[in-house]
């Protein structure tokens, strides 16, 4: 690769579903990966020389997300970051191990992609999915609590998470069962839940799971649980109402009282003076409250060029290298460190009960306890295990 | 059980009739397939929640205004896109009028964008309707029987203003036989704007009845217009009694199937318009060769 000149800039290139399904996501992250960037071009840039970020917009469509990667690595992108979910995030993946081209997914939360799926040019700041059911499920195992109804929607992550978080509770209450007819999958948008809670209530299970709802989903399905007074009798739980953009929307005479949840930016905001002044400049700079995403692209961006820096020149096996074992302060979750065997970070966890965040006007969490990535993250050995059954399918 | 089913399902039906009514009007009266219908569904959403929330800081007062305004607005808009766009292309090729509606497709998904951001939006159920009401044994929200109601109150009264009136004798008249219409002296172009804005104030109707339920998200335009096109198709094209039956089949199908077999729960809506497409081509209400 030839290197760069002196006075020409570091291009990184982000692509952001900006648009579609995944607009609130993706438009968080790419916010956070701005906001660090200006902050370290103010700050003197990278090795002297300034970042210029390649920005483009892949409409939640992995096959825009491949496109897109190939277009901007042909413009010179050093290396890849997507504000994307996990879906484009694999198609940027496979991408990356093929063309030895770095990719840092802020979005994906998928347990696959740093795990069976996993590669040297793969890597996660964000938290793995098994942050938000693993403590989550394990916690439900230990209520007396055995009839569950399942309602999500459908989609590839989903299904997974579905699919864990029952695992993990089973493993623990091995009695646990999803009553029959009691699983529904209804499709990405939907709002009209009246139907889906009405045949809830009349299977009458003691604990709902709608981890796998979204967006304007699990909004209007809180809203209407609530005026059939669902929550009032049943468990929710929700693994990731936590993480702000899945609880955006939600109001305050919605809330039910009854959501067991979990998340990886809780509101209200961590108080710790990392976050605080993350905290501020992104409200400054984009006039919005910052999500998991807006704090894992700006960990992202910030821990890029640390990388950069140690290994001291635009090398990309240098860098994949210098980034392995390195750490970074992550705005709310601490110091997290790069995990040098699957690349994923060891970003935790904060599970609690859904509650009205009176200070920001919005829905956040109460009772929090913060849960190490230890409690939930593979070993080495498993990821290992998990790799080589990939490679032998 | 199955009665509050049945509810449930009538209130998603009332909704759906309200969404899909107006596109099968102007489909019928004035041959003009407008892609955009569920983009107006949209904005109304958008607009009920900036009434409410900012200018009555979300009251039950606040509510009520948006209810009576915001299908009014939506239903200006409609006529100020009739006038300026539509008028000129009712003598054209299908494409050529789809290619005008899709352009207020991106128009309207942007304003919305630019305006209120990515968020979901939403506003607090009316605190009249708070209250779970016992209906024959079953408590249902007090707020789905409010729009299973006005879904009730507005299908009478369209049926009156169509079936009932002057203007109506010469909406029947001019969606029989335009060119008859025209020779007998109708005027169509002032008739052909007053359907625009009937059928613009129903989709502006629909979407501050459902923004309490449902939330306004950007993205919902096309979805809306995806479920209001599934309803005018099963029902007939350009027939509002084949909208109405179409929209009870289509809330009681989804709303029975997801009870007894949830596992098909995405394909009820195409399942039943293949096998009506296939019992009926032209839909339930539908003719063929108009």
């Amino acid at each position: 690769m030839p290197e760069a000149r002196a006075d020409e800039p570091i291009k990184i290139g982000v692509i952001t579903s900006r648009t579609g399904v995944f607009a609130l996501y993706g438009t968080a992250g790419e916010q956070g990966v701005r906001l660090a960037a200006e902050e370290i071009n103010k700050s003197g840039g990278i090795l002297g020389k300034q970042i210029e970020l390649l920005l483009a917009d892949t409409n939640s469509k992995p096959e825009e997300a491949g496109r897109l990667f190939r277009e901007q690595v042909a413009q010179g992108a050093f290396l890849m970051i997507g504000n994307v979910a996990s879906a484009e995030s694999a198609a940027a993946s496979t991408l990356a191990k093929e063309s030895r081209i770095p990719f840092f997914t802020v979005g994906g939360y998928g347990r696959f992609l740093t795990e069976d799926a996993g590669h040297r040019y793969f890597f996660r700041l964000a938290m793995n999915v098994r942050g938000f059911y693993t403590p989550l499920a394990r916690e439900l195992a230990k209520k007396p609590l055995r009839k569950y109804c399942t309602i999500n929607n459908d989609y590839e992550f989903a299904r997974d998470l579905n699919r864990s978080t029952l695992a993990v509770i089973q493993e623990g209450a091995p009695d646990v069962r999803v009553l029959d007819g009691c699983e529904f999958w209804v499709p990405l948008g939907t709002t009209d839940f009246a139907s889906y809670i009405t045949a809830i209530m009349s299977k009458g299970p003691e604990v709902v799971l709608f981890s796998g709802l979204v967006g304007p989903s699990a909004r209007a399905f809180l809203a209407q649980a609530k005026s059939f007074g669902l929550f009032k009798t049943v468990l929710g739980a929700h693994a990731s109402m936590g993480n702000p953009a899945n609880a955006t929307g939600v109001r305050e005479k919605d809330m039910p009282e009854n959501i067991f949840t979990a998340g990886d930016y809780p509101y209200p905001p961590v108080d710790t003076p990392s976050n605080m002044m993350f905290f501020k400049s992104y409200n400054q700079r984009w006039n919005a409250l910052p999500m998991s995403e807006s704090a894992a692209g700006y960990t992202t961006m910030k821990f890029i060029a640390k990388a950069i820096e140690k290994a001291g020149r635009l090398d990309r096996e240098a860098f994949v290298t210098a980034a392995e074992g390195l750490d970074i302060e992550s705005p709310a979750a601490g110091r997290i460190t790069l995990r040098p065997f699957d690349h994923q970070s060891t970003h935790g966890v904060w599970t609690g009960n859904l509650a009205w965040d009176p200070k920001d006007d919005r829905a956040g969490m109460s009772n929090v306890a913060f849960i190490e990535s230890s409690a939930f993250l593979p070993t080495e050995d498993t990821v290992g295990k998990l790799r080589a059954a990939a490679a032998s399918r | 059980m199955l009665w509050l089913q049945f509810m449930s399902g009538l209130q998603s039906a009332a909704i759906l009739f309200l969404l899909a009514a107006g596109l099968s009007i102007i489909y019928g009266v004035c041959h003009l397939l407008n892609l955009a219908h569920g983009s107006f569904f949209m904005l109304a959403m958008f607009l009920a929640y900036s009434i409410t929330e900012k200018f009555f800081s979300n009251s039950d007062t606040g509510f009520l205004v948006a209810l009576l305004v915001v299908p009014l607005l939506i239903a200006m808009l409609g006529i100020v896109v009739e006038v300026l766009i539509f008028r000129h292309l009712y003598q054209a090729d299908v494409l050529v009028q789809i290619l005008p509606s899709i352009g207020l497709i991106f128009l309207i998904s942007d304003l919305v964008r630019g305006v209120w951001g990515l968020e979901s939006r939403s506003i607090d159920t009316p605190s009249w309707f708070s209250e779970p009401v016992a209906v024959l044994g079953a408590y249902i929200p007090g707020y789905y029987l409010f729009i299973i109601g006005t879904g009730a109150l507005v299908s009478v009264l369209v049926w009156f203003l169509v079936n009932r009136t002057p203007w109506g004798l010469l909406v029947r008249a001019t969606a029989a036989n335009r060119d008859a219409a025209l020779g007998l002296g109708v005027d169509v172009r002032w008739m052909f704007t007053s359907v625009f804005g009937l059928s613009t104030w129903l989709v502006g109707l629909a979407g501050v009845l459902i923004l309490p339920l449902a939330g306004a998200n950007p993205g919902s335009d096309l979805d809306a217009s995806v479920d209001a096109f599934a309803v005018v198709v099963i029902g007939g094209l350009g027939s509002i009694w084949g909208a109405l039956a179409s929209a009870m089949l289509i809330g009681m199908v989804k709303a029975f199937g997801i009870l007894i077999v949830p596992q098909f729960t995405i394909a009820f809506v195409f399942i039943l318009m293949a096998v009506v497409l296939l019992v009926r081509p032209a839909g339930l209400f539908g003719k063929l060769n108009r």
